[in-house]
């Protein structure tokens, strides 16, 4: 069965076994249990459980589903796991996940279950099912509230596919034992415990078994989906993702037809707006949707920004339109909690979209004339200040016969009074040029700084 | 041979040269009153307003404005530069400059460009320095955002000043048609024994 390291069952401090439930079937000195006390907290079967990664911050989660002891003194306890939705993102297709939402294990095949070492837990988990399935006692809002997780599907470890219906056994254990329990205490409020770092590495050789037999389709699984939990022999988990077309590239212009304005404020208002910051600003609209889907799942429409002269040209961003306002939130979190980086060193920045609100001001600093607009009609003076600008504007000769022409386009003339204001603003123009030079130049030398500290560099 | 990818991207560079970029537009401005102002000088093609969908709200106006050649293009920007040209109101001049590729919502892509990316997991040596790049990126955002609040202040602080000098150039004209009208400046003149023209 297993080949793991010797040496961890007999020295195990402030450990008791619980309640026995048999001998192994084929081996008669393997003794079964149903709990078990570890560092002050009684695990039964069927709890779920936080385990511990050496290389690894993020924990897995898993249900224990048998407990025993080896003639070798070694605890194990074997667990079907559940994963993380980023563990499965290539699998995902259009399922939404939720921040806090897991996928059960289902199905025949690697990464379902396997047996681990006592040691290796860290605390227990409440994991409560949302499945609709008569089989499952629904859970209250309470528990709901308390839940570190939940699950409402499976993930079927054959093939690769999220499924809503349950079956009626995973790897060998009735699904019942999966659902939630009825009247049950023991799930709810774990103690708090900090997660301790000390802890052993686990399942060392929970993905060796069956190598041999590996299929093609299970090389894939293993690369996208398990990474990040089992293969401690690659030193990273840095997988290059070429970004090419979407798959359904042509059909996205099908609904061009509608204003951008008018898409972004409809996606703002229902939360599935999101502002993508530092990607390279060459890139096209439809290079950003490749972006997103190769890298977050998701089919997405972006608009790019476009630069102007008051901003950074370091920097491209754009708006990204998600489907649903799970989908962009996780986006959000998934790009804040890890880093996406592009080409060049280029470290991708999520935040919520809000778009400007549209400001029809009548007034606009620097243009003097526009208050005879709102003036002209209740008061005399006003016009009279209006004949006045169109006599101060232009040479006093064409003053009379320009009056009219105040709000129409024109180079002024270098022997008025608009001149001189102008070139006032031309002034301002030139000042305003060198400071956001001075800014650019800035932080153009903080993000070479930063950048040069990158240990890896080229992988691209 | 150029594929059509290529083509297009080659066609859109074209595009790209006659095109002119024009800021500090008052709001007032519409495509109308642009495609007038510039039909003196060249063929309007197409205008484009570029929507101000994430900075400051009362930014003023931009727009590209494609004219039929980029000679044109060129004399239109180096016209703008040399003599203050108002839109729409005064004396705050429009500022002209030429278009750039980046400033296209809709340019189209380049066609053999690759582009890669990877995900940093927190146990990637380099995750620190990735999430420092993203807290720098943040900062600079923050600094663009205040860099724009300063410059409004600046363009309003101007206007006021501008908007001073005005009032001072009326009141003096008001002193002027006042003596005018009233008389004084007849009964000055005949006391000096000077001529004054009549209008």
């Amino acid at each position: 069965m297993s080949h793991r390291a010797e040496a961890n069952g007999s020295d195990l401090k402030d450990f008791k076994w619980g309640i026995k439930r048999g001998v192994g079937s084929k081996n008669k000195s393997t003794q079964f249990y149903e709990s078990f006390v570890y560092e002050g907290v009684e695990y039964c079967l069927y709890d779920c459980v936080y385990f511990y990664h050496t290389d690894h911050v993020e924990t897995s989660i898993g249900k224990l589903v048998k407990i025993y002891e080896k003639p070798n003194n070694e605890k194990l306890v074997k667990v079907v796991w559940f994963f993380r939705p980023c563990e499965l993102r290539n699998f995902l297709g259009d399922y939404q996940p939720q921040w806090n939402e897991l996928f059960l294990a289902s199905g025949v095949g690697k990464g379902v279950s396997n047996i681990n070492s006592v040691e290796s837990i860290i605390r227990k988990c409440n994991v409560v099912c949302t499945s609709k399935d008569r089989r499952n006692p629904e859970p209250s809002k309470a528990e709901l509230k308390i839940a570190d997780f939940f699950f409402s599907h499976t993930f079927d470890a054959g093939r690769f596919a999220i499924v809503g219906e349950f079956p009626d056994e995973i790897d060998a254990i009735k699904v019942e034992q999966f659902f939630n329990r009825k009247g049950d205490k023991t799930t709810s409020n774990p103690p708090c415990v900090p997660f301790p770092h000390k802890k052993r590495k686990i399942i060392e050789e929970k993905l060796t078994i069956n190598q041999s037999s590996k299929s093609p389709g299970e090389e894939e699984f293993d690369e996208n989906a398990e990474k990040l939990r089992q293969d401690k022999r690659t030193k990273t988990s840095r997988e290059v993702i070429e970004v090419t077309e979407r798959p359904d590239a042509d059909r996205r212009n099908w609904f061009k037809n509608m204003p951008w304005d008018e898409r972004l404020r409809i996606a703002e208002e229902s939360g599935t707006l999101v502002l993508l910051n530092n990607l390279d600003p060459s890139y096209t609209s439809s290079e950003v949707e490749d972006l997103v889907w190769h890298a977050l799942k998701e089919k997405v429409a972006a608009r790019m920004i476009e630069w102007s002269p008051t901003f950074n040209k370091h920097y491209g961003r754009a708006l990204v339109i998600f489907k649903t306002k799970d989908a962009a939130e996780s986006a959000i979190s998934e790009l804040n909690r890890r880093c996406l980086i592009l080409g060049e060193g280029r470290v991708v920045c999520a935040k919520k979209g809000t778009i400007t609100e549209p400001c029809k001001q009548s007034k606009f600093a620097g243009h003097l004339v526009l208050e005879r607009h709102v003036l002209q009609k209740q008061n005399r003076e006003m016009v009279e200040l209006t004949q006045l600008m169109a006599y101060l504007f232009f040479s006093p000769h064409q003053g009379s016969k320009l009056r009219n022409a105040v709000s129409t386009s024109h180079c002024s003339q270098q022997n008025t009074i608009e001149y001189a204001m102008a070139t006032d603003w031309l002034q301002l123009y030139k000042r305003s040029d060198a400071w956001w030079n001075a800014l650019c130049q800035k932080q153009e030398e903080e993000i070479e700084a930063a950048r040069s500290k990158l240990k890896w560099k080229g992988i691209f | 041979m150029a594929s059509p990818s290529e083509e297009k991207y080659a066609a859109f560079k074209e595009k790209v040269g006659r095109t002119v970029y024009f800021d500090n537009l008052s709001p007032q401005v519409t495509e109308s009153v642009l495609k007038t102002a510039l039909e003196q000088f060249a063929t309007v093609k197409s205008i484009k307003f570029i929507p101000n969908y994430v900075g400051p709200s009362n930014l003023p106006q931009c727009a590209l404005v494609e004219l039929d050649s980029a000679k044109k293009a060129k004399e239109v920007i180096l016209m703008i530069s040399q003599y203050p040209f108002m839109m729409s109101g005064m004396p705050r001049p429009v500022r002209a400059h030429p278009a750039k590729e980046e400033m296209f919502d809709d340019r189209p892509k380049e066609s053999d460009r690759k582009i890669q990316c990877t995900w940093l997991d927190p146990s990637d040596p380099d995750f620190e320095v990735a999430k420092e790049l993203k807290r720098l990126t943040r900062k600079h955002a923050a600094e663009i955002e205040f860099m724009h609040k300063l410059q409004l202040q600046e363009e309003k602080k101007l206007s006021d000043q501008q908007a001073e000098t005005l009032k001072v150039h009326y009141a003096k004209f008001k002193m002027i048609d006042g003596i005018m009208t009233d008389g004084t400046a007849r009964l000055l003149a005949r006391k000096y024994d000077m001529r004054i023209a009549d209008e």
